[in-house]
């Protein structure tokens, strides 16, 4: 027993106890290198999932979604069906530009100098009827809030909104990201006249076309999603003038034709 | 450690050394993500997890560390798993992740990990500090269990996102009945956790102070 004790390396000595701090340390950053590169792949696949299903929320697709089996190829084929390439980036002018409209995160164009700032459009194909889905983002009580609004052709409708959040409070302000709340934005009007384009307001008041009741308890993350809109839509102004004037030149050239018919 | 068998082992953390109602560790957590039954549950497991093979391993390390270090490396290895386990969730569950947030990421500081460790783990051989952990984590878990069924029956009217309580039943419909918006907040949590404890204490007579 003494024999083999004294054989043994001392095990608080300082060498041995900073060749096993380095030796452990390489194998733990080795460990989680293999387990972040491996999993990247379906971590990623899991935020583009996401991110069409809340676009296809927005305009009423994929309702189906929480009762499939396989969740994630169903949003993939409704998301080729009614968008699939249908989708561009934009200027603040209103014109198009060369970039992925999927790949762009208004996060990140909100930060850049305005000249340089390309908002996504994701154009919805269902029949003959179009409608644009427009990205949002903006702040809450306790973090950013964000969404899509989708908008009927003449871009004056509202055909559906989806808003989700990181940290608000639950019962409260987080109830913005619940189905009862996104509902009341349908068929609601952009209002033209105001510097708030629709207004939520204090639950219980009349309603007319640019309001809908907030959320008892989550006033200022309600204010934030009125904010939101507001300051998202005056980005997207350019791109919604621009279409409406497109589509009364086209209705007055068929009014014309069938004059001259 | 005479009272070191297995089946002792294994039943402590669920009554007499259960780490939230009597050593009331994790309790941050245990208020953060019980709002709803499903993130509680994948929370208890991901504890479970951790706590199970941070013993295991350390078990395994303990005649090799070196004692100026032992803190450190506990941390490491706990620190190792949490990652791991945080982003097999983004992989797989994606959705439950998104609730349970930073939540995952801070069961590194849930002291129940460390205490067992540094009571347990150092001390034992591999097979036993294993079932300590997952006994131990699991303990953890049904407080958070029970604490989350509570206040997702009455704070939402569900259980699972499945509605319990019918939907007849609220003034919304003409009905008499109001979710209680209270119970989801944190500090009714606390209170709920207070009321167990003070259920588990009265039942078991040996945890009440003289």
């Amino acid at each position: 027993m003494e024999n083999s004790d004294k054989k043994k390396i001392n095990i608080n000595g300082n060498t041995y106890t900073v060749i096993y701090s380095v030796v452990i340390v390489v194998v733990v950053a080795v460990l989680l290198t293999i387990a972040s590169t491996a999993l990247k792949p379906a971590q990623q696949r899991n935020r583009e999932i996401e991110k069409k299903e809340n676009i296809l929320k927005a305009v009423g697709k994929a309702a189906d979604a929480g009762n499939v089996n396989d969740k994630a190829s169903y949003i993939e084929q409704e998301y080729e069906k009614y968008i699939g390439n249908n989708s561009y980036v934009i200027d603040l002018s209103g014109n198009k530009k060369d970039g992925d409209a999927f790949k762009t995160e208004l996060k990140a164009e909100l930060v850049k100098p305005e000249a340089e700032r390309f908002l996504p459009v994701f154009v919805c194909k269902d029949g003959e009827q179009l409608r644009y889905v427009l990205q949002l983002h903006g702040k809450g009580l306790w973090g950013p809030i964000w969404g899509y609004i989708a908008f009927e052709s003449d871009l004056h409708t509202v055909a559906g909104v989806v808003f989700d959040h990181e940290g608000e409070t639950p019962g409260l302000g987080a109830e913005i990201s619940t189905e009862p709340f996104q509902r009341q934005f349908e068929k609601k009007q952009i209002d033209n006249e105001s510097n708030l384009p629709i207004i939520i307001q204090k639950p219980g008041g009349a309603l007319n076309n640019h309001t809908v009741d907030g959320i008892s308890g989550g006033t200022i993350t309600s204010r934030g999603v009125q904010q939101m809109l507001a300051d998202n839509l005056k980005l997207y102004k350019g791109f919604i003038d621009k279409i409406k004037s497109e589509n009364e030149n086209n209705s007055i050239e068929t009014n014309n034709k069938n004059q001259e018919q | 450690m005479s009272s070191n068998n297995g089946l002792k082992v294994f039943t402590t953390p669920f009554n007499s050394g259960n780490p939230v109602t009597v050593l009331v560790l994790g309790v941050c957590s245990a208020l953060a993500v019980t709002v709803k039954l499903q993130p509680a549950i994948v929370m208890a497991i991901s504890v479970t997890v951790v706590t199970g093979f941070s013993n295991l391993i350390i078990s395994f390390m303990r005649n090799t560390i070196p004692n100026s270090i032992r803190i450190i490396v506990q941390l490491l290895v706990i620190a190792a798993l949490v990652i791991l386990v945080n982003e097999v969730l983004k992989a797989y569950v994606y959705d439950v992740s998104k609730q349970l947030s930073v939540y995952v990421g801070l069961i590194i500081t849930n002291c129940i990990l460390m205490g067992r460790l540094e009571a347990f783990a150092l001390g034992n051989k591999p097979v036993p500090s294993f079932v300590d952990g997952i006994a131990n984590g699991m303990g953890y878990g049904m407080i958070l269990i029970i604490v989350a069924f509570i206040r997702e029956l009455l704070g939402s009217g569900t259980l699972f996102g499945m509605q319990i309580i019918p939907e007849s039943w609220y003034a919304a419909n003409g009905g008499f009945y109001l979710n209680n918006g209270l119970i989801i907040l944190p500090p009714m949590a606390l209170i709920i956790l207070g009321c167990i404890i003070w259920v588990h204490r009265s039942i078991n007579k040996d945890l009440q102070d003289k």
